[in-house]
């Protein structure tokens, strides 16, 4: 090195975590690293060209476009759009579906079977299984193949592919709206106000279910005999839950469970449901836990305990503050149930109104639950939210606390803000014995959030500059001491 | 005090909310908004459901359910997906008719949904292999074919001679069935087909809005794969046929060495000449009893042979060689591809085994973001070569840091003329110069050029 370049600069040693983007003067580091991991690595990415004649020196991008005009003036090249889609193949050379309506006439071709001849009905078969060659089991069915041309009425025989199975399920949607019509397929009318589906799930078929779906909603949309392109304006996909030994649940696996078994083990269906949504999230796959339908079990027998001590207690005149606990703890829960079930967070939907009803066991071992307007609405307020999830409780509830009409149309308690507003607190913070920041905080923040808060404030990092500090002590409600050496 | 006991209660209740009909819908009724909400529709096997089923249509429960209580006519439908070759598979299974296994199992399944508890309105059940469902089915078959969306065609279908059937693309493993193990055959069949890609763009635009799982809407899109590119012509040296390729990267078009055609390709009989028609006729014999699945694995050995051909690369008229290889499929694109060996990592593995030329035309192009070019300012186009020492006892690398900019980067310099092209000199001569250090064994050369723009000069 020479004298003059010691002076303006130095050979240092730097480890790979050292060796950073932000750091380096070194546009091109991620291909140094890419190479030196694997020396076969090919270079596939963006770029300029070389050994590309006129074009060199051109980015690629420029030069994709540049080189088809080349070619498309010279009449051997264009732009062009491929798909990897294929075609839907329905033909199935099986028995059991829906016959495809065509006619095999000699002169005409392939001809419809008229639509008020419609159905073509599937003919019973003396032997529906498979017999190989390029046919179905209906063509052992000569009654029923041979037939007449539409067109000509001379002779000729029907088609004996039956149609794939997700032809029926592509459209069913749209029949559910209009099940017993005979005189067409749907009433555009009544699917004009039903449509499209506001909420649609499954675990399975994300692919070609959903897209024949989609597809011939855009073809009826096109016929105007729907008015929407789109069937299904929500689709939630969801997970399975797995086997106990967190396999999938498979008839040949043995390890499934059948509900009717739980229910009749003396749980019940509301216990099942209840576990069934508070297991995971609906897009995690989660194993089955055997203890988890009696723990559902025995949160609902405490709300039902505490509905009937509720039932056989005395009228009460609450302090204010116990009644502004019962409402806080009610319209909480009602803001929080409401939100979680519009954004599909069914499992803490569940977390939340059992933590509700731990707060008002608190309550009743202090001898608090008694009847009053006050209870009144904390307890059909649960009820309300839980419904959907345990139906048949909250029913027998609802009608024991003396209401006549059913529980599951109309009734969905409303939350007052004015209970939601938490107070805040304020907490000092302290580096090396020196108040340095005063922050106000919520009162229920928890430790974590309050030291993250105290080390995040401005003035305090002044005070800590780059050191770590060796303790950060939190005194519950008052203070954050930061102690640096 | 009443004991809680959910057996009696819950039959009580289903039975009450039945004579009620406290779930039926009436259509008509428009005085409140409505939610329509369900779950797709189960087929019928002879399990019933599993708790894991349960757990899904309960989804959908939960949402009409807290609909109709929050003031909407809410309705869920229930429906069996009856037609179809798992309750064919599950009759043969049984030794009844397919009608009376589906009407057994049946019972079943309306006796597990009813007990669960779902508010569905049963008034309005439908099966798809009802008479008076596929009567609309088979109508909506006709809609399609009346407006050209329903066609037969000959296809190629994979075929299990033992089985007696057509299998799926997916059930092929290894050229054999996945049910019985027998070789399988590609038979040509007629068959009848939706024209579901004349929708492909449209359904592919609109996939974005959609308020769906994420993940679906990726699926879809991978499915339905558009690619944005060209196609282009090469005239066949010697013939007066022209094979078109489909490619995304035109860009690439003057390092393409060779092109590939599938096996199935229609050109690739006519291109053989005396000396390679039984190897390729073998080849072809061959790629025939392996599935697309198989084809496509990138991690398998490239096979493939020359058939005699050369075709023109049309932007600077050079002769490459025409090849036959399975890892090109006959229905994606045109069957046919150009094969960039320097920038395509399956070209490059094939002009590897069979010696083919490999020719960069794409140099990397970076810019330092943390010190962008300046309007303005000059830049200069040098010539650089870089030396990166690594010291393998303290795992860390040799850079150099400016005292009075805030640069550090590798050793970098300048290729003088001195050095004839001796790249690997030149880096030597670098790190001595830069860094003192001497004992400096050269590894190698970590690819090629790149074009990089940075903001030091070089001395």
């Amino acid at each position: 090195m020479s004298e003059a370049e010691k002076d303006i600069q130095e050979a240092i040693w730097l480890n790979r975590s050292e060796i950073t983007p932000q750091r380096m003067t070194c546009a091109e580091l991620d291909l140094w690293w890419d190479r030196i991991d694997n020396p076969e690595a090919l270079y596939v990415g963006e770029g300029v060209l070389v050994n590309s004649g006129a074009f060199d020196d051109m980015e690629t991008s420029q030069a994709r476009e540049e080189i088809v005009a080349w070619l498309e003036q010279r009449g051997v090249g264009r732009m062009k759009t491929t798909y990897k889609m294929r075609d839907w193949l329905i033909s199935r050379q099986r028995y059991w579906g829906a016959p495809i309506p065509i006619i095999h006439c000699p002169e005409h071709g392939a001809v419809a079977v008229p639509d008020d001849q419609l159905p073509v009905i599937l003919p019973e078969v003396e032997d529906f299984k498979p017999k190989g060659g390029a046919t179905s089991a209906l063509a052992s069915a000569t009654d029923w193949v041979n037939t007449t041309c539409p067109k000509c009425g001379k002779p000729a025989k029907r088609e004996t592919d039956t149609m794939d199975g997700y032809a029926c399920s592509s459209w069913y949607h749209l029949r559910y709206l209009d099940p017993f019509n005979d005189k067409q397929a749907w009433d555009p009318e009544v699917e004009n106000h039903w449509g499209p589906v506001d909420f649609y799930n499954g675990a399975d078929h994300a692919v070609a279910h959903l897209l024949y779906a989609r597809f011939w909603q855009r073809f009826f949309y096109k016929l105007g005999l729907v008015s929407h392109p789109e069937p299904f304006k929500r689709m939630m996909y969801n997970a399975y839950i797995l086997a106990t030994d967190g396999t999938k649940m498979s008839k040949s696996r043995g390890n499934t469970i059948d509900p009717l078994e739980i229910m009749d083990s003396g749980y019940g269906a509301d216990s099942l449901r209840v576990y069934e949504m508070f297991i995971a999230p609906y897009d995690l796959e989660a194993p089955w836990d055997t203890r988890g339908v009696p723990g559902a079990y025995r949160f609902l027998n405490r709300v039902w305990t505490l509905v009937q001590e509720y039932m056989d207690s005395d009228e009460k005149t609450l302090e204010k503050s116990d009644e502004n606990e019962i409402l806080v703890i009610a319209n909480k829960t009602i803001k929080k149930v409401t939100a979680d079930i519009e954004d599909e967070k069914f499992n803490t939907a569940v977390s939340a109104m059992m933590e509700a009803v731990n707060a008002y066991y608190k309550l009743k071992e202090k001898g608090l639950v008694g009847k009053s307007e006050t209870w009144t609405f904390a307890l059909e307020g649960l009820l309300q939210l839980l419904a959907p999830f345990a139906p048949h409780m909250t029913e027998e509830l609802w009608q024991q606390l003396g209401r006549y009409d059913t529980i599951h149309i109309d009734h969905w308690p409303k939350w007052d803000d004015k209970y939601l507003q938490t107070d805040v607190m304020t907490i000092i913070v302290q580096v090396n014995g020196k108040l340095r920041a005063k922050l106000e905080v919520p009162k229920d923040s928890s430790e974590d959030e309050i030291k993250k808060q105290a080390l995040e404030n401005e003035n305090v990092k002044v005070f800590v500059g780059d050191k770590k500090p060796t303790k950060v002590i939190y005194v519950l409600g008052r203070l954050v001491s930061i102690v640096i050496s | 005090m009443k004991r809680y006991n959910p057996i009696e209660i819950e039959k009580k209740w289903q039975d009450v909310w039945e004579k009620n009909q406290t779930y039926k819908v009436d259509f008509s009724d428009h005085t409140k908004p409505k939610y329509y909400g369900f779950s797709m529709l189960p087929g019928i096997t002879g399990a019933g459901i599993h708790t894991g089923h349960g757990r899904t249509f309960q989804f959908s429960d939960i949402k009409v359910r807290t609909k109709r209580q929050q003031g909407y006519n809410s309705y869920s439908p229930i429906g069996w997906d009856s037609f179809g070759l798992p309750v064919e598979n599950y009759a043969i299974k049984i030794g009844k008719t397919p009608r009376v296994a589906h009407d057994e199992a049946l019972v079943n399944f309306k006796n597990q949904l009813k007990r669960l508890g779902y508010s569905y309105d049963w008034s309005k059940e439908i099966s798809t292999a009802d008479p008076k469902y596929y009567r609309w089915t088979q109508w909506i078959f006709n809609q399609l074919f009346e407006h050209g969306l329903a066609y037969q065609k000959q296809s190629p279908q994979w075929w299990c001679e033992t089985d007696q059937t057509v299998l799926a693309n997916e059930q092929v493993v290894d050229g054999k069935c996945w049910r019985c193990g027998n070789p399988v055959i590609k038979k040509n069949l007629k068959q009848w087909f939706f024209k579901i890609t004349d929708y492909a763009d449209e359904i592919l635009e609109a996939t974005d809005d959609l308020n769906w799982t994420e993940m679906v809407k990726t699926m879809q899109k991978n499915w339905i794969g558009k690619s944005e590119g060209s196609e282009v012509e090469f005239k066949i040296d010697g013939h007066d046929d022209i094979m078109t390729v489909f490619t995304t990267r035109a860009d690439t078009l003057f390092g393409a060495t060779f092109v590939v055609l599938a096996p199935e390709h229609e050109l690739v009989k006519k291109l053989v000449t005396d000396e390679t028609r039984k190897k390729v006729e073998e080849y072809i014999l061959q790629a025939a009893r392996k599935s697309e699945i198989e084809r496509m694995n990138e991690t398998r050995e490239k096979t493939g042979v020359f058939t005699g051909g050369y075709a023109i690369n049309p932007v600077n008229g050079e002769n490459v060689p025409i090849w036959v290889a399975d890892y090109v499929l006959s229905g994606y694109g045109t069957g046919a591809i150009m094969a960039v060996p320097a920038h395509d990592d399956r070209d490059n593995a094939f002009a590897k085994k069979f010696d083919i030329e490999i020719r960069e035309v794409i140099l990397p192009h970076r810019i330092d973001r943390n010190n962008p070019p300046v309007d303005g300012k000059e830049q200069v186009f040098r010539r650089a070569v870089q030396g990166i020492v690594y010291d393998p006892k303290t795992d860390k690398y040799l850079c150099v840091q400016w005292k009075k900019q805030p640069w550090t980067a590798f050793v970098v310099g300048g290729v003088e003329d001195q050095d004839r092209g001796d790249l690997i000199a030149a880096a030597t001569r670098e790190i001595r110069e830069e860094t003192g250090y001497k004992n400096i064994k050269p590894i190698r050369v970590l690819g090629g050029p790149v074009v990089s723009e940075v903001p030091f000069c070089l001395n």
